[in-house]
């Protein structure tokens, strides 16, 4: 607790400095100074951070919905309001790193040995060493230097100052996670302001060609990128039991200029060409075929894109649902519905007749498209940095804590006085266990 | 013997010796004896030897890493939990902290014995968007990161009732044998030491993944939301801590706090909300 307000009086220390450079006049530096010091606090950061998590809950709760009735999470969460919060918390860390700039800078230089007399007096034990002062201080450092500390001394006659610390890096881990949420909200920005990229969706025919001008929603990408896309095939590959699907694959050529490249695109495996991504996202087919039904003669039929979505007997009162295509053994999964009542379930392998009741039913070809999720983004990398920082930052500050030891030595009647003590605000066990072993190894 | 009787058997055997175990310290609260509790740190090592024998099962049976449903994350939830109280009980040799964390993993199990339906627990095959090598990494992370924060819970729950009795200056001999309050807090803060960058790492993976399958880094699904509430509740924790002196009684129910949201990503957004994360149904 002591250490804490410590810490909490230089933060004060160092404002004052800093704002005390803004200047101008009495009253204008009174609302510099309470506005800096409001957007610099602490509490600030951590009721943002509390109130962006129960805003977050309430936009899971309350989940507003498009016209189709699914739910549209990013219409709460793109809401001025939430973005407000978070244009809080942005500036909020800035300033806050900016007031901590100082305190890096001399964490990184080490600490002051003149803080000595101070910390020893606060927090400091005395032992009394049978040795010369000289003698003992280099005894001081080496044991400190084999801890892995930094050691700056300073030396009045026959009075040795030392001040060490180690861990002194762990004071980047939380400027490095706070610099990876800007980048974050750079990349964020870059993404919504839509000067760059898109977010697009391609639907193509098997054995047709199209331009990127096809696909619709595309911006923001240069001519000179333009390429052709034909679709060669749409496959669903199905697990052994015929109904559980294993994958949906697009099997495309990217045809650029004379090169012609080709691709397989599935689930968790898009395509990229000149920074465009593509995504299997949906698929669907239209099927073709005759059926005879109570009526007698042979109807032809097309089901699914450009038809029905089923093929319906009156007589029967029959329907016949085609619900996918397994490529690989020219199968037609078919559901049977009798009224509202699932019946049956086949599969109609093409041109071979299914019969139900009195109506049989033929699948002469199954044609598919498939629709594909196309984006440009160019903050998918900035993104990437920033968790990549985010992660360093996290564990920099975990692993390195720092423990700082001042020690002075003087001349006492029978050999030294060495008085002892140190300051660790994230691990005052670790600095309590040096500290120990330390005045174990001088006692001895 | 088939893989799948074996499979269930070492559910069975997980559930009985994380129970044992559980009921031995639990007792040792009031029964102050290192030989007997011995037989707990055993019961929870041989929890864990069948748990993982059930998720090495998983993984043969089904095929793919056993992180795809409601019943394979419980039981990988409740190894993170029985290793990282493994590693604290012999980093601090102190038994007594079994007590508040390995009920934790039996609770779990139990809660898997009482209500999930045998369907629910079939090895299935992964769906389209599942079949990624993200989704080993998301979920292993995740295994350990939330039994870091299950170890910290179980801590903080010690610290709070440690001080209730401190502050009423109990003699008793419960009393004494509590670890102080400052190892309590200590233990508490570097568990989300640990688990706080696994977290991390968690959302981030997931967002890798999700831009692999969906093209999408993020869109706020509630599973990602809660997972980034979680995220925030643990940060302003640190935050408070290191700049407000947060620490002790505050610290504590703060960290409970935390824990009850992980609970909830777990179980209550595939329970009460809906989402792109919906397989993972309980």
């Amino acid at each position: 607790m002591p250490e804490n307000r410590k810490k909490d009086a230089t933060g004060a220390e160092e404002r004052n400095l800093l704002t005390g450079k803004e200047g101008g006049s009495e009253t204008g530096r009174n609302i510099i100074d309470i506005a800096w010091n409001f957007l610099s606090s602490m509490k600030l950061g951590i009721v943002l951070l509390l109130v962006l998590a129960a805003a977050s809950i309430i936009g899971t709760i309350w989940v507003p919905r498009d016209m189709y009735g699914q739910p549209d999470y990013l219409k709460f969460y793109n809401h001025p309001v939430f973005n407000i919060i978070l244009a809080l918390l942005a500036l909020n860390i800035l300033v806050c790193s900016i007031n901590r700039w100082k305190l890096i800078k001399s964490t990184l230089g080490g600490p002051s040995v003149a803080a000595a007399e101070n910390i020893v007096k606060k927090s400091g034990e005395a032992l009394k060493i049978k040795a010369e002062p000289a003698q003992t201080a280099n005894q001081v450092r080496d044991l400190l230097k084999r801890k892995g500390y930094r050691i700056f001394s300073s030396q009045e006659g026959e009075v040795f100052k030392i001040a060490s610390d180690k861990g002194h890096l762990g004071i980047l881990g939380p400027y490095l996670t706070h610099l990876s949420f800007f980048i974050m909200i750079v990349a964020i920005v870059v993404k919504f302001s839509g000067l760059v990229g898109f977010d697009g969706q391609f639907a193509g025919w098997e054995g047709e060609t199209y331009s990127l001008g096809d696909v619709h929603g595309i911006q923001n990408v240069d001519y000179d990128d333009y390429f052709d896309i034909r679709v060669n095939s749409f496959r669903t590959e199905y697990r052994p039991d015929g109904h559980e699907i294993k994958q949906w694959f697009s099997d495309v050529t990217v045809i650029d200029g004379d090169k012609e490249t080709d691709f397989s695109i599935y689930v968790n495996q898009p395509m990229v060409y000149n920074g465009i991504k593509f995504y299997q996202s949906s698929y669907g087919h239209q099927y073709v075929g005759k059926y005879s039904g109570t009526a007698g003669e042979d109807q032809e039929f097309i089901l699914g894109q450009g038809g029905q979505e089923y093929l319906w007997d009156e007589g029967t009162n029959l329907a016949f649902v085609p619900t996918g295509f397994e490529d690989e053994t020219k199968k037609v999964k078919l559901q049977i519905y009798k009224g509202q009542q699932i019946v049956d379930e086949v599969d109609a392998v093409i041109n071979q007749p299914v019969k139900y009741e009195n109506v049989e039913v033929v699948f002469e070809g199954v044609r598919s498209y498939t629709v594909l999720s196309t984006k440009k983004d160019p903050g998918v990398p900035i993104i990437g940095a920033g968790s990549i920082l985010l992660i360093v930052g996290v564990v920099i500050s975990f692993i390195l804590r720092q423990r700082k030891i001042w020690s002075i030595i003087r001349p006492d009647a029978k050999g030294a006085l060495v008085e002892i003590g140190g300051v660790s605000a994230k691990d005052k066990r670790g600095l309590d266990s040096d500290l120990e072993e330390i005045t174990a190894a001088l006692k001895k | 013997m088939d893989l799948v009787t074996l499979e269930q058997q070492s559910f069975t055997a997980t559930f009985v010796a994380y129970g044992a175990a559980s009921l031995i310290y639990v007792i040792y609260l009031g029964y102050k004896n290192e030989s007997f509790a011995r037989l707990g740190t055993i019961a929870t090592i041989i929890g864990l030897i069948t748990n993982t024998a059930f998720l090495v099962l998983r993984w043969k049976i089904s095929g793919h890493a056993p992180f795809v449903n409601g019943y394979e994350f419980l039981l990988s939830f409740t190894w993170g939990i029985a290793v990282i109280y493994l590693y604290a009980e012999w980093r601090y040799r102190m038994r007594i902290i079994g007590a508040f964390v390995m009920p934790i993993a039996w609770f779990l199990l139990a809660w898997i014995a009482m209500k999930m339906p045998e369907q629910a627990r079939y090895a299935g095959n992964l769906m389209p968007a599942l079949q990624s090598n993200w989704l080993t990494i998301h979920v292993a992370t995740a295994m350990v990161s939330y039994g870091a924060f299950a170890l910290s819970c179980g801590t903080s729950i010690m610290y709070i009732v440690k001080k209730v009795l401190e502050d009423n200056n109990s003699k008793s001999s419960f009393n004494k044998r509590l670890p102080s309050l400052d190892v309590l807090d200590d233990m508490s803060y570097k568990a989300i030491a640990i688990g706080f960058p696994l977290l991390s790492a968690v959302i981030i993976t997931g967002a890798i993944w999700a831009e692999f399958a969906w093209g999408r880094y993020w869109s706020w699904d509630p599973k990602e939301t809660w997972s980034l509430i979680t995220w925030l509740v643990y940060a302003a924790y640190l935050h408070a801590r290191f700049t407000y002196g947060w620490r002790g009684n505050k610290a504590a129910w703060m960290s409970v706090l935390g824990f009850a949201f992980v609970l909830f990503t777990f179980f209550g957004v595939n329970y009460f909300l809906s989402g792109l994360h919906a397989y993972g149904g309980l």
